[in-house]
């Protein structure tokens, strides 16, 4: 019998695990990120977007310690990184902690997963590199230095560890990002502080940062916690809510900047953009909300009504959705308005279309896709309907209400429980 | 005030193939009730239609004579419900959860850090549902139900997961509601160690409650 075995280090071994799971799920968003920046980049117009492209290859490569650029990208990456770390999470805890590997280990395995979700952004940053360094931009190598280093301490930040470690990663994500010889000796100082920290404390005190104190605060204050406790079931996910609208605004700011229209041509399919643009939204987030966000029966033993449950939930949508309303009220302000009673109607609708006891909760149905279409297309075509969708508003919440009151709330639990679980790991 | 819990023609399916209640009447009235039945005799059910967590498909529920799902906040204003099945939302921490409940009670905040010392709650009160055992799960909901005492008490297997300290406060809890005038439905296997509390015992059959004298 051969005795062969492969040996691996624990980092190795931990490492691979991670690529392999966390880190590949979640690698998964850098498409939507990267879509969401090339839209973004095609949209302006096309000298516009040769500045834009050269400012930020000279921003990334410049030798000076103050970059715009540099810190942008730092930042983008402290936000990628959160939702790769709340991936890689379970594995940091519970009946892993009696593998064989240490923390300090655990810790590095956990961050080098983290920063291998930020591929994409790492590319970027080459590419931006590369191509001020041909245009004769002046290049630092200290910029590239940086590279690794910002993407170590933003995975850092978020990767569970004590508060002190990751105290450590996130101070040196702004230093890693300035390129200077001393912030870089800084924030590798600070990355090998936050290394051997990591490797003291109890794996208990390595707490998940799932829920950032500002949002608990934030509850607090709230009159219901129940609009926190959705954001937090909607996750990070909430940073793609808007990434349905982009596919109505960019063709529409393109069909507006690209063709002359009369200003009622302007209006029109300004209108239909926004509608469009809206709905897919409010659909977007009304679909993650039900499918992310599990049943909670007790509450409703609670002394608050039906209709407040749901008007939390049409709160959340407005919430979300109101950003989008902005660039219409201020192109044109009737075709805002009628946007924003749109909204309002969908807002109060959905979340009684979502509370469906005979169906999983984690789709709508067609009709009610096909219900807010008509409702966005009508809008466009005819403004006055928005008069009409805003003034059946309160009904429309109360019917909502009367399906927040006959759900079956058990056979929603016995359907999504596993869901709900998936929702948090 | 007199409590009392009323169910009136309430029938309920969870699907129309099986129905659990058809023109079920049930009238509670103060003091300790106990409510036992095989499994799946519908015992939860009904102790869910009576705190208005499920909607009956017809007939009324009534606690203190506010009809549940007409009257919401105001019938629910003086109900404590404790299911067996620890259900609180993952997306909350207890404290958060509990300050949820002394909002909706009008309680001072104040409170949570009571009952959270209380059920001894104290260390694991940042953490999320979760991350708890079964019997702090449990726990969760009794500090809960305690918040701004209310006096209707719905109870399922109150003593399933607790050990012997907490089912004597248990045990305390129901006999000072009982002195004070309060209403407890509580439904049990372990009638035994309970029954020297209940004013009334029920059992439930067929979808049917009949009172054992």
């Amino acid at each position: 019998m051969s005795n062969q075995t492969t040996t691996t280090t624990g980092l190795g071994a931990s490492y691979r695990f991670h690529l392999s799971s966390g880190a590949r799920v979640t690698l998964g968003l850098a498409t939507f990120q990267l879509v969401l920046l090339l839209v973004l980049v095609a949209l302006q117009p096309p000298q516009a977007r040769e500045v834009l492209l050269k400012g930020l290859a000279a921003g990334i490569a410049t030798p000076e310690a103050f970059s715009a650029a540099r810190l942008g990208f730092a930042v983008w990456a402290v936000v990628a990184a959160a939702a790769a770390a709340r991936r890689l999470a379970p594995t940091q805890r519970g009946w892993q902690l009696h593998l064989p590997v240490g923390l300090r280990t655990r810790w590095a395995a956990g961050v080098l997963g983290v920063a291998s979700t930020l591929a994409h952004l790492a590319g970027l940053w080459i590419v931006l590199w590369l191509g001020a360094s041909l245009l004769g931009e002046p290049a630092s190598p200290r910029a590239l230095v940086a590279l690794p280093l910002v993407a170590l301490a933003a995975a850092g930040t978020w990767t569970p560890a004590p508060g002190r470690v990751r105290a450590c990663a996130v101070v040196a994500v702004p230093l890693a990002a300035s390129a200077s010889l001393p912030g870089l000796a800084a924030a590798i100082a600070l990355l090998a502080l936050a290394y051997f920290q990591a490797g003291r404390g109890s794996p208990r005190s390595a707490r998940v940062p799932s829920v950032p104190s500002s949002l608990r605060s934030l509850g607090r204050r709230l009159p219901t916690g129940q609009l926190v406790f959705s954001l937090r079931a909607l996750g990070l996910w909430i940073t793609l809510a808007h990434l349905p609208a982009v596919l109505f605004a960019a063709p529409t700011g393109l069909a507006i900047h690209n063709n002359e229209f009369t200003a009622d041509q302007t209006e029109l399919v300004l209108r239909l953009g926004a509608s469009l643009a809206v709905t897919a939204t409010v659909l977007a987030v009304t679909t993650l909300l039900s499918a992310r966000r599990p049943p909670w029966a007790w509450s409703r033993s609670l002394p608050w009504s039906a209709r407040r449950r749901v008007a939390a939930d049409a709160l959340l949508l407005l919430l979300i959705t109101s950003p989008l309303l902005i660039p219409v009220l201020y192109l044109r302000v009737s075709s805002g308005l009628a946007v924003l009673a749109l909204v309002v109607f969908l807002a109060v609708r959905l979340p009684g279309r979502m509370r469906n006891s005979h169906r999983g909760l984690t789709r709508l149905g067609a009709w009610t896709w096909i219900e807010a279409l008509l409702a966005a297309l009508l809008t466009s075509l005819q403004p006055l309907t928005a008069l009409v969708l805003g003034l059946a508003s309160p009904l429309t919440l109360e019917a909502s209400a009367r399906r927040e009151r006959s759900l079956k709330a058990d056979l929603f639990l016995e359907r999504r429980f596993n869901a709900a679980h998936e929702a948090e790991s | 005030m007199t409590r009392s819990l009323r169910m009136e023609g309430v029938s309920f399916a969870y699907d129309d193939r099986a129905r659990i209640f058809t023109d079920l009447n049930l009238e509670v009235a103060t003091g300790v009730t106990l409510l036992s039945g095989e499994n799946g005799a519908g015992k939860t059910t009904l102790l869910k239609l009576a705190a208005g967590v499920e909607k009956p498909d017809a007939g009324k529920v009534l606690v203190n004579g506010s009809d549940l799902w007409r009257r919401e906040v105001t019938a629910r204003s003086d109900l404590a419900f404790v299911p067996q099945e620890p259900d609180v939302t993952p997306f909350a921490t207890i404290r958060e959860v509990l300050r949820l409940v002394c909002r909706l009670r009008s309680q001072p905040a104040e409170q949570v850090d009571q009952v959270l010392a209380e059920t001894n709650l104290e260390e694991v009160a940042d953490l999320s549902i979760r991350e708890l055992s079964r019997g702090q799960r449990r726990r969760v909901l009794l500090a809960a139900a305690w918040i701004g005492t209310p006096r209707t008490a719905i109870l399922d297997e109150p003593l399933d997961a607790m050990d012997e300290h907490w089912r004597s406060r248990i045990h305390g809890w129901l006999e000072a509601l009982r002195e004070a005038g309060g209403l407890a439905l509580v439904a049990t296997h372990e009638a035994g160690s309970l029954a020297e509390l209940a004013d009334r015992f029920l059992v439930l059959r067929d979808g049917e409650i009949r009172e054992i004298p």
